[in-house]
C-alpha cells in the first residue's frame, strides 16, 4: 500500500531559515495541511474535554443508531458514540505515525550515516542490507511481522519501524556522501575533530531539511498501513478505538448501519490528505528546482 | 538517432502489451462461470443446489483432517446414520447387535453398495477404515475419538465386529460421526496423494466433481445410489445433479448472494440479519437450537480463581439477558448448566435453579467476602471473530460493574490454544459444539490438563462423577451420571455458562422439502431436498 | 543487453535470501503451533508427536531452513500444513486471480494518469492542473480498502450492479480495478506531471521553443519522449504498490486470490503456505521492477549495458 519512490537526490540544504516559514505557509495547501494537522493534535490532546462521551461508555439498547444531535456520528454496535471514539482514536493513529516513523528514522539516519561517512566495507555492507529491505512490499511484511509478534498496538509499532527504515538510509547515506567531501567537513578532519563529532555536529544538521521532508510524507503512510493492518484485525486491541479497527468492526453491520465503518474512514482519509498536503508544501519550499 | 528512439519506443510499447495480454489472457482462462444457473442456459437445465459457507474445506479426507466440510456428508456415507428424531437408524451397516458385556458389537452390513470407483463396499473397508484411523502413524486427529475400540474384526464379507477396551453406550454416536466416513482403501492407494484433493471417494449419493480451493466444492448425483438410508423420503439417486459447496467468507456477501438467489442456502445467519432475511419473501429462517455451549472460563488453579467465592462472583456478575438481547438479539437461550438443552437426556433440568443469578450487590459481596474489596484486575483472552471480540468486550463492560477489570486479549485460532496450553490464561472465553455429554470428559477430567482441561479443573470429585457416568451400563444411568456430574459443577462455579446460540438457517423459495435435522443440518439435502 | 539483464538478475538473488530468511524466521518464533489446529482439542500427544514429526516441525530450525531453501530451489515451496497439498499447486491456481485486478489496475492507473499528468504540466498552474491536482491529492490520500469498501457497498450492496464475491466475469473484475487503479493513479499522475514539468524546464526544450518551434511539436517530439522514460521505471514499482493493496482488497471483495490465501494461512500459522505466498508475491513485484529496469535501458539511448 506504500509507494516508496526517491524524490530527495537532489535537494539541497537550505540554510535561510528566515524566510522559510514564510515561504511555507504562503502555500494554500500547506496551510490547510497544517490546520488538518492541528486540529487532529488537538484532538488528541484534549480528547475528554472535545469527546461528548467516554470512548468505552457502552449503552446497549442505542446500539448501531443512525447520527442524531445526542451522537453526531451516530453509535456503534455496543450503543458507543462514534464521534467520541473517533477523537480517542487520534491518539492511536498518532501514536502510531509518529513513533514508528521516528524509530524507523533513527534506525535508518544511522545506519545512513555511518554508510555514507564510512565508506569501504561498511557501505558495502549497510547498503546492501539497506537495499534489500528496500526491496520488500511494506504492507506485507508487516502483516508478517505483525502476525508472528501477535496483535498489538505495540508490536504494530515494531513492525512498521522493522520494515520502513530503509527510506531513510537511503537517503541519508546520499547525502553523506556528497557532504563529506564539502570543505567544512575536511576542515573539522583538520583540526582533529573525532568522527563522531564530525558526524553529529557538522554533517547531519545540513542533512536534516531532506529527512524531515521525508518523516512529513512517511507519517501518513504509516497511519494508512495502521489502518490498513487493524481492519484486517491486527492492530490495535478493542475497546482501543483506532480508526482501522472501528471500520473493520463496521463492515460487519455496514448493511444497517453504515456510518460505523464510513465516518472512521473519512477521517484516516482527512489526515493522511493533511499530511500529504503539508510534506508536499515542505518540500516544494526546500526543493529550489521546483521553485518559481 | 530520431528513429531509432521511436524504434525503441515502439519495442516498449510492444513488451508491454504482450506482458499484459499474455497476464490477464492467463488469468482469465483459468476463471470460472458463475456458480448459478443464471448465466449459463444449457438445453436441459440442471438442478442446482448452491450452499454458501464462510470457510473452505482443508482437505476432503476425513481421515486426516479435523475441519469436516459438509461435502464429506454427501459423498462418504457411514456405518450408523441419526434420523430426524434423534435415533440411531441403519446407514452402511443393516442392523447391529452387542455381546452380553457390551465389549462387542457385531455390524451387519448392506448388500449391493458401492463406491464411486466401481469396486463393492465389504468389510474390509470397514475394518481398514477403522484401522487407519486408529494407528498413530496415521496421526489422525480423530484418533482419540476411536479409543474405546480395541480391534475391528472381519467376520465375513458383510459381518464385522468392533472389539472394545471398556463399554461405551456412546459407540452409536461416534460411529455415525462425519469422522466415521468409510473410505476405500483401493481408491486411497491409487491416487495417494492426490486423494482428498483431486479425487474422494465414497459410497454416498453424491461424487466428486471438482474443488476450486477458496472458491467452490462441485458434487455431482450418483446416479447408481439406490441404498440411501429408510428415513430418508427418497432412497434412490438424488433429484438434484449437482450441489455447489460456495466459500463467500464475509457475511454480508454471503447474505446478498442468498438474497440475489446466486446462492440457495445458507447455515448459520449471524443474529444480526434475522431482520432483512426475514423480510424477504423469497427466503424462509429455519431457527435451530444447537448443541453448542459458549461460557467464560479461568485457570482455576491460580489466584484469584482457586477461591469458589470468586467464581461465584464471576457468575452473578455476568448479565446474561442483555447479552442475548443486544449481542445475539435473542437468537439464543441463556445457558446456566454445562449441557445445552438440545441434549434432552443429559441436560440437567434444574440447572436454573442451582445456577447463578445476575446480582451485582451479591458479586461484591462475595468479591468482598473473598478479600477483593478493592477490586481485581484481570486478563480476558478471547479468539479474534467478531462474535467473540464483541461478546468478550460486553463481558468486560459488565465486570466492570463489580470492580473487576478487564484487559481484552483477542488472539487467532491457533495462537488461541497454543496460549490455552502453556496455562496463561486468566479468563478466557470458549464456545463447544459437540452433541454429546462427553463433552464434559473432555474439557474437565484432571487427567486431561493441561489441555483440552485449559480452565485447569483438578478434582477427584468431579473426576469420579464423570468416570461413573462415562462408563454406565445403559442410556439412562449415563443421563443420570451426567445430571450428578453437572449438579456438582454448578455448585463448584467452575465455569460461568453464558448462553447457547441458536442457529439460523436461511433457505430461499427454489428449494423444496427442507426439513430441520436435530444434529447434522444437512443430513438430508443429499436425498430429501428439490430444487425448482 | 543481456549482460545487463544477466546483472539485474543476480542483484536479485540476495534480496530473496533475505526475505526467506525473514519469513521463515518471524513465522517460527512466533507463538502459535500449527499442529494443534490439524489435531483438533481431544488428540493424544502421540498423535500430536506424529503429527509434528511428520511435518518435520521436531527438528533444528536452521535445518527447517535449509530443508526449506534445497526444496526451493527444485522449485518445491513443500506442502500445505492443513491441506497437505503442494502449495505450488495453491498458489498457481490463486495467483492469476490476484494477476488480473492487478495487471488490469495498472493499466487503468496509467491510462488514467498518464494524459492527466501531461496535460497538468503542460498547463501548469491553469484550473486544470489545480483540478487533476487536487483529484490526485484527495487519491492519494485515500486508503485502497476504505474506496473498495465504498465502492462495495454502493454499487454491489446497494445498487447491486455488481457481484459481491467471487471472480471470473469481467463483473467481479471492474469494482476493485477501479479501488486499485483510481488511488494508483492519482499517484502515478502527480509524478508524470513532476517529471514532465522537469524536463519542460530543461535547455533543449528551451532552445526548441526559442527556435520557434510549434509547442503542440515541443510538447510531442521533445518533452513527451524523456518525460516518459522515468514513467516506465514508475511502472515497475507500482507492481509492489498494487500487490500489497490488492491482499487487503481481496478480503473486502471476496476474492480468493493469492493475498486471501496468504491472510488465511497467517491467521492459521500454515508456514509454507505463507513462505510460498509471500515469496511469490515479492518475486512479482521484483519481476515488474526488473522488467522496467530492462525497458528503460532499451527506452533511453543514454544507458549503456
Amino acid at each position: 500500500m506504500v509507494d516508496r519512490i526517491e524524490i530527495f537526490e537532489e535537494i539541497e540544504p537550505v540554510d535561510d531559515s528566515s524566510g522559510f516559514l514564510v515561504r511555507l505557509f504562503s502555500n494554500k495547501m500547506a496551510r490547510f495541511g497544517g490546520i488538518v494537522i492541528l486540529v487532529v493534535f488537538l484532538c488528541a490532546i484534549f480528547a475528554p474535554i472535545i469527546a461528548p462521551y467516554e470512548y468505552d461508555a457502552m449503552n446497549l439498547p442505542e446500539m448501531l443508531k443512525a447520527p442524531s444531535a445526542e451522537n453526531i456520528f451516530g453509535t456503534d454496535e455496543f450503543g458507543r458514540d462514534i464521534f467520541s471514539r473517533i477523537v480517542y482514536g487520534s491518539r492511536i493513529s498518532l501514536k502510531v505515525g509518529f513513533l514508528a516513523v521516528g524509530i524507523s528514522m533513527l534506525i535508518g539516519t544511522t545506519l545512513g550515516a555511518l554508510a555514507g561517512f564510512y565508506g569501504g566495507i561498511i557501505d558495502l555492507i549497510i547498503s546492501g542490507i539497506t537495499d534489500i529491505a528496500w526491496s520488500f512490499p511494506v504492507t506485507l511484511l508487516a502483516i508478517a511481522f505483525v502476525a508472528a509478534l501477535g496483535p498489538s498496538l505495540t508490536n504494530l509499532i515494531i513492525a512498521l519501524a522493522i520494515v520502513s527504515w530503509s527510506g531513510f538510509a537511503r537517503l541519508v547515506r546520499g547525502q553523506f556522501l556528497s557532504l563529506r567531501e564539502k570543505e567544512f567537513v575536511e576542515a573539522a578532519r583538520s583540526l582533529g575533530m573525532s568522527d563522531s563529532r564530525i558526524i553529529l555536529k557538522h554533517i547531519l544538521p545540513n542533512a536534516f531539511a531532506p529527512i524531515i521532508v521525508l518523516t512529513s510524507l512517511e507519517v501518513p503512510k504509516a497511519i494508512i498501513i495502521e489502518a490498513s493492518l487493524s481492519f484486517l484485525g491486527l492492530g490495535a486491541q478493542p475497546p482501543a478505538p483506532s480508526w482501522g479497527s472501528i471500520m473493520s468492526s463496521g463492515r460487519a453491520y455496514i448493511m444497517e448501519a453504515p456510518w460505523v465503518s464510513f465516518f472512521p474512514g473519512i477521517m484516516i482519509a482527512l489526515i493522511v490528505l493533511g499530511f500529504n498536503l503539508f510534506g508536499d508544501a515542505l518540500r516544494d519550499t526546500l526543493d529550489p528546482r521546483l521553485k518559481d | 538517432m530520431k528513429k531509432h528512439t521511436t524504434k525503441k519506443w515502439t519495442f516498449v510499447l510492444l513488451v508491454l502489451f504482450t506482458i499484459s495480454s499474455i497476464l490477464t489472457g492467463c488469468a482469465t482462462s483459468d476463471t470460472v462461470d458463475e456458480p448459478s444457473g443464471e448465466s449459463q442456459t444449457p438445453v436441459e437445465k440442471e438442478k442446482v443446489l448452491v450452499i454458501g459457507y464462510e470457510r473452505d474445506a482443508e482437505i476432503l479426507d476425513h481421515i486426516k483432517t479435523g475441519w469436516y466440510s459438509d461435502a464429506l456428508v454427501y459423498i462418504y456415507e457411514r456405518l450408523v446414520s441419526r434420523d430426524y428424531d434423534f435415533n440411531y437408524v441403519p446407514g452402511l451397516a443393516e442392523s447391529w447387535d452387542t455381546s452380553e458385556d457390551g465389549m462387542i458389537w457385531t455390524f451387519h452390513l448392506k448388500e449391493g453398495v458401492e463406491f464411486h470407483n466401481g469396486t463393492p463396499f465389504t468389510a474390509d473397508d470397514v475394518k481398514w477404515t477403522l484401522d487407519t484411523i486408529l494407528d498413530p502413524e496415521t496421526a489422525s486427529p480423530a484418533q482419540s475419538d476411536f479409543a474405546a475400540i480395541k480391534e475391528v474384526e472381519v467376520v465375513d464379507d458383510m459381518t464385522v465386529n468392533i472389539v472394545l477396551n471398556t463399554p461405551f453406550p456412546n459407540l452409536l454416536f461416534v460411529l455415525s460421526n462425519t469422522a466415521a466416513s468409510i473410505a476405500s482403501e483401493d481408491a486411497y492407494e491409487q491416487y495417494g496423494d492426490e486423494y482428498g484433493i483431486k479425487y474422494v471417494i465414497g459410497t454416498g449419493a453424491y461424487m466428486f466433481e471438482e474443488w476450486i480451493q477458496g472458491d467452490k466444492i462441485v458434487l455431482v448425483k450418483n446416479p447408481d445410489y439406490t441404498w440411501g438410508p429408510e428415513w430418508m423420503s427418497n432412497t434412490g439417486p438424488s433429484v438434484i445433479d449437482k450441489i455447489v459447496l460456495k466459500t463467500i467468507p464475509e457475511e454480508n456477501s454471503r447474505l446478498m448472494e442468498l438474497l440475489s438467489g446466486n446462492v440457495h442456502i445458507l447455515r448459520d445467519v449471524p443474529a444480526t440479519f434475522i431482520d432483512k432475511v426475514g423480510d424477504n419473501p423469497d427466503v424462509e429462517i429455519f431457527r435451530d437450537e444447537s448443541t453448542k455451549l459458549g461460557y467464560l472460563a479461568y485457570a482455576t488453579d491460580k489466584e484469584p480463581f482457586t477461591d469458589v467465592r470468586v467464581r461465584q462472583a464471576i457468575n452473578h456478575a455476568i448479565n446474561k439477558e442483555e447479552i442475548i438481547t443486544y449481542v445475539f438479539r435473542d437468537v439464543g437461550i441463556v445457558a446456566d448448566g454445562y449441557l445445552p438443552p438440545a441434549l434432552t437426556s443429559e441436560f440437567y433440568a434444574d440447572s436454573k435453579k442451582d445456577g447463578y443469578e445476575y446480582n451485582v450487590e451479591k458479586a461484591k459481596e462475595l468479591l468482598k467476602e473473598a478479600g477483593f474489596e478493592g477490586g481485581l484486575k484481570l486478563k480476558l483472552a478471547a479468539e479474534n471473530s467478531t462474535e467473540y471480540s464483541r461478546l468478550a468486550e460486553v463481558l468486560q463492560n459488565q465486570l466492570k460493574d463489580v470492580g473487576i477489570e478487564v484487559d481484552i486479549q483477542l488472539y487467532d485460532s491457533s495462537s488461541y490454544t497454543a496460549m490455552l496450553k502453556t496455562g496463561e490464561q486468566e479468563l478466557f472465553l470458549r464456545l463447544y459444539s459437540w452433541p454429546n455429554a462427553d463433552i464434559l470428559d473432555w474439557f474437565l477430567l484432571s487427567s486431561q490438563m493441561p489441555y483440552p482441561n485449559h480452565s485447569r479443573w483438578n478434582d477427584p470429585t468431579t473426576d469420579e462423577l464423570i468416570k461413573a457416568a462415562a462408563s454406565a451400563p445403559t442410556w439412562e444411568t449415563r443421563a443420570e451420571g451426567y445430571h450428578e456430574v453437572q449438579k456438582h459443577l454448578i455448585s463448584e462455579a467452575v465455569w460461568a455458562p453464558i448462553y447457547v446460540p441458536e442457529r439460523l438457517i436461511a433457505v430461499r423459495k427454489e428449494v423444496q422439502n427442507f426439513k430441520l435435522h436435530p444434529w447434522i443440518p444437512f443430513y438430508n439435502d443429499g436425498m430429501d431436498l428439490i430444487v425448482e | 543487453m543481456l549482460k545487463y539483464i544477466i546483472k539485474k538478475i543476480i542483484l536479485m538473488i540476495p534480496v530473496l535470501i533475505g526475505l526467506t530468511i525473514i519469513i521463515f524466521l518471524i513465522l517460527h518464533l512466533a507463538p502459535g503451533d500449527p499442529v494443534d489446529l490439524i489435531v483438533g482439542p481431544n488428540a493424544t500427544p502421540e498423535v500430536y508427536e506424529n503429527i509434528r514429526r511428520d511435518l518435520g516441525l521436531d527438528k533444528p530450525l536452521l535445518t527447517q531452513y535449509m530443508v526449506f531453501v534445497g526444496k526451493l530451489l527444485k522449485g518445491d515451496l513443500g506442502d500445505s500444513i492443513l491441506q497437505r497439498r503442494p502449495v505450488m499447486d495453491m498458489i498457481i491456481q490463486r495467483f492469476p486471480i490476484t494477476l488480473e485486478v492487478g495487471v488490469w489496475a495498472l493499466i487503468l492507473s496509467f491510462v488514467i494518469a498518464i494524459p492527466t499528468g501531461i496535460l497538468a504540466a503542460v498547463n501548469r498552474n491553469s484550473t486544470l492542473d489545480y483540478a487533476a491536482m487536487t483529484f490526485a491529492l484527495v487519491g492519494v490520500s485515500m486508503p485502497t480498502f476504505f474506496l473498495g469498501l465504498l465502492l462495495l457497498y454502493f454499487f454491489a450492496f446497494r445498487l447491486g450492479w455488481f457481484p459481491v464475491s467471487g471472480y471470473g466475469t469481467w463483473r467481479h473484475l471492474i469494482l476493485p480495478v477501479i479501488a486499485i487503479g483510481v488511488t494508483d493513479a492519482a499517484v502515478t499522475a502527480r509524478m508524470v506531471r513532476s517529471s514532465m514539468l522537469e524536463v519542460i524546464g530543461q535547455d533543449y526544450v528551451r532552445t526548441a521553443r526559442a527556435k520557434g518551434l510549434d509547442e503542440n511539436k515541443v510538447i510531442n517530439k521533445h518533452a513527451l519522449k524523456n518525460a516518459l522514460i522515468p514513467i516506465i521505471t514508475l511502472l515497475g514499482m507500482r507492481m509492489g504498490w498494487i500487490m500489497g493493496g490488492s491482499v487487503i482488497l481481496e478480503i473486502v471483495f471476496n476474492r480468493p486470490g493469492i493475498g486471501r490465501l496468504m491472510v488465511d494461512a497467517i491467521f492459521s500459522r500454515d508456514y509454507p503456505v505463507v513462505q510460498g505466498s509471500m515469496l511469490l508475491l515479492t518475486a512479482s513485484i521484483l519481476l515488474g521492477n526488473l522488467i522496467a529496469d530492462i525497458l528503460y535501458a532499451v527506452a533511453d539511448p543514454r544507458i549503456k549495458y
